[in-house]
């Protein structure tokens, strides 16, 4: 039974709790939905979207703005057209006019901001994620977590600190394609479970590497109201050209782990969690990749990582064909996409699983344009709620960016790598572990 | 000894190529180069290449090349302690940033010295001080440790984040010092420094801050503060860190770090 309390009421009465009602939240254990029914002002969540490009505005800004469990409340971006753009589509439908800021600092700094999404470029999400966390806000981040591995337990030890309710943006968690066959697998439909295959490639296409090496533009004075040093960041220093900037942060790696992290925290997730390896990751990595060395984007635009678990299951991670998820067992497969739902055979499908295995609200999801979507934002307002950890908890999030690492690292290598997950570092190769961790431009710091 | 690629000097030559292309290619095949002598097996070719890049690096500019010293300020002292003082090197400052952080990716002692001198390198010292962090040798903790007499507030608060990922008492006793830096933003990220080592003894240095200073360093103060207590509490000292959790309560810490506490302490 949900308890019917606000957030504003809840932060009073944590004065006298505890963490313990901050339980995790497995595969069966995750709630029904709250109704769509407006809620009393009060009792909205007053959110600040910070980083309004397409994901930003087009994602968050377009699904929050219109649950009415939400008020956006603010809009920060370091691209004052964007923002102010953003601030105009956010005060359609509503009375209240949104807080524009460029320096999500000076968003951080309003009291009457409950929670924030982090739409940012990669390099920014631990930064802005623990300062928003140690001024009490709660969080939806962005996917992946991360951009290297050690940032990512700092955030997991800050969230679990303020005891803040944290969603990472990997919602194919709350998809009910994804959520059924990860059912399926655990509960050994297709027998024992022998190897994941994830396919990175373009959605919609059975084969076809997704290469953009990108076109050369030459340095420029960066537009006006962007304000480009602040894009940049804790980055290292790069001057001024639109193939590194806002959509195409993506593909360099000063700001994005290419695509690896930017699809594989998607489907390498589902692995993890299929796995039910939330909380640890393989032991063993090795990868090839094609790094174009006539530039500009320096992503691996192919790849092939295979990844291999303490208990011997093999995760082969690659961008050749297709998009989607396939699991191999003993007595059959099933491979899931963002749009469909196939196995070995029919009734591995269509075996009832029962009411626990899914949410109860997973049917509805299946028309939806983007699926998970609505219900990722409606786990995360629901947990706002309950204080209950979310489908995509920042450990989770912090594991799943954690694999995707890897492969990059171990195809940068070029050489065989053995990982500890527990301790999380590599085992016996300091040059490895140098990899783990990216050193912030002055002034920044986590 | 091992021989370093004849390559290797022509990518950097390159480096600093008009054509984004080249320099690109030049940067992307020294990097890969890099990053694979970095295996456990390449000690000797680590400091082989560590050498060449960082005397690159370092390497002053030729005599009648680009960037040498043009005039003889005799009988003008200021403008001559200015060009005693300003070094001027053989490539541009967006190669020895390259070759700076390139020198990051060897873990070996033999990148440091370069990485040292490159601290005194305004255009490429923050890179240089990156670079540092990601060594993990001794050696590096104290050209880390020197550079804290260098000027410019953002670069010294670059040093002191580098520092705290440190530990050992040489880099305690910088980062007290650090703590009562003029400059503020210093002062903050000394505060955070020691926030992240297992010490409860800081917790006076930090408590003084939550005191002192604008309304943002006392709210940064009192995060620090629970900082310390939750670094205590992963160490093992639950008493130390419980005793600043209860002081947070009483004292005019935001609501936030409060609830920290509180949560901590239920």
């Amino acid at each position: 039974m949900r308890d019917a309390v606000g957030r504003r009421t809840f932060l009073k009465r944590s004065a006298m709790g505890s963490a313990a009602s901050l339980t995790p939240t497995g595969l069966l254990a995750v709630g029904a939905g709250q109704a769509q029914k407006p809620a009393a002002p009060s009792e909205r969540v007053r959110v600040g979207l910070i980083g309004v490009g397409v994901r930003g505005r087009d994602h968050h800004l377009r699904f929050l703005g219109a649950n009415p469990r939400v008020e956006i409340a603010a809009i920060c971006d370091v691209d004052r057209s964007r923002a102010d753009f953003a601030g105009q589509l956010a005060l359609r439908g509503s009375k209240r006019r949104p807080l524009i800021f460029g320096d999500f600092r000076s968003l951080l700094d309003r009291k009457d901001i409950d929670a924030v999404v982090i739409a940012t470029p990669d390099h920014w999400h631990s930064i802005i994620a623990i300062q928003a966390m140690e001024a009490g806000k709660d969080v939806y981040c962005e996917k992946p977590l991360t951009l290297f591995i050690a940032e990512g337990r700092r955030m997991v030890n800050v969230a679990r600190q303020y005891g803040t309710v944290i969603q990472v943006g990997s919602q194919q968690r709350s998809d009910w394609h994804f959520r059924r066959a990860v059912a399926l697998v655990r509960r050994q439909r297709i027998g024992r479970l022998k190897r994941i295959v994830t396919h990175l490639g373009n959605p919609g296409t059975t084969s076809g590497a997704f290469i953009n090496p990108g076109v050369w533009e030459p340095v420029q004075t960066p537009p006006e109201g962007l304000d480009f040093n602040m894009w940049l960041g804790p980055a290292p220093y790069h001057e001024y050209s639109p193939n590194r900037c806002h959509f195409e942060f993506r593909y360099n790696l000063d700001h994005s782990g290419g695509r690896i992290t930017d699809w594989g925290a998607h489907h390498n997730d589902i692995a993890q969690w299929a796995l039910d390896m939330d909380a640890s990751g393989p032991v063993r990595i090795e990868g090839k990749g094609g790094f174009n060395k006539a530039g500009p984007y320096d992503y691996a635009n192919y790849l092939e990582v295979h990844y291999t678990y303490g208990n011997g299951i093999e995760l082969v991670c690659e961008n050749e064909h297709g998009n989607g998820v396939r699991f191999e067992g003993s007595d059959g497969w099933i491979n899931v996409t963002r749009l469909r739902l196939d196995a070995s055979s029919p009734e591995i499908l269509t075996e009832p699983v029962s009411g626990q295995d899914i949410r109860a609200y997973d049917e509805k999801n299946k028309s939806e344009e983007i699926p998970g979507t609505d219900e990722h934002h409606n786990n995360w307002l629901d947990c706002i709620k309950s204080r209950q950890r979310c489908a995509a908890d920042i450990e989770t999030g912090h594991r799943s960016a954690t694999v995707c690492h890897l492969g990059n690292i171990a195809m940068r290598l070029g050489r065989k790598l053995e990982w500890d997950p527990d301790k999380e570092q590599f085992v016996g190769d300091a040059g490895a572990n140098i990899l783990k961790d990216k050193p912030f431009r002055a002034p920044w710091r986590l | 000894m091992p021989t370093t690629n004849p390559e290797v000097t022509q990518w950097i030559d390159q480096l600093g190529d008009p054509d984004q292309v080249v320099a690109y290619f030049a940067y992307q095949c020294l990097l890969e180069l890099t990053l694979r002598t970095g295996a456990p097996t390449q000690a000797e070719a680590q400091v082989c290449l560590a050498t060449v890049l960082g005397e690159a690096l370092t390497a002053p500019a030729r005599a009648s090349g680009a960037g040498a010293q043009p005039a003889s300020f005799a009988g003008n002292p200021f403008l001559a302690a200015v060009a005693s003082q300003t070094a001027s090197y053989r490539y541009a400052p967006r190669v020895r940033v390259q070759l700076a952080r390139l020198l990051g990716l060897l873990p070996c002692d033999s990148a440091v010295p370069f990485l040292k001198q490159a601290l005194m390198d305004l255009e490429a010292r923050d890179m240089a001080r990156c670079s540092l962090e990601s060594n993990a040798s001794e050696s590096a903790t104290e050209a880390l440790i020197g550079a804290l007499a260098a000027v410019g507030a953002t670069f010294l608060t670059g040093v002191v984040n580098s520092l705290a990922n440190r530990s050992g008492p040489s880099i305690v006793q910088a980062l007290r010092k650090a703590a009562q830096e003029p400059q503020p933003e210093v002062r903050d990220a000394a505060l955070m420094a020691l926030a992240a080592i297992p010490d409860s003894s800081h917790d006076s240095i930090i408590e003084q801050a939550a005191h002192t200073g604008s309304a943002a360093e006392r709210r940064l103060a009192h995060v620090a503060r629970a900082r310390l207590a939750e670094t205590l509490r992963a160490s093992g000292d639950k008493l130390g860190a419980a005793h600043i959790y209860r002081a947070i309560l009483t004292s005019d810490a935001e609501e936030p770090q409060k609830r920290a506490a509180r949560l901590a302490l239920a």
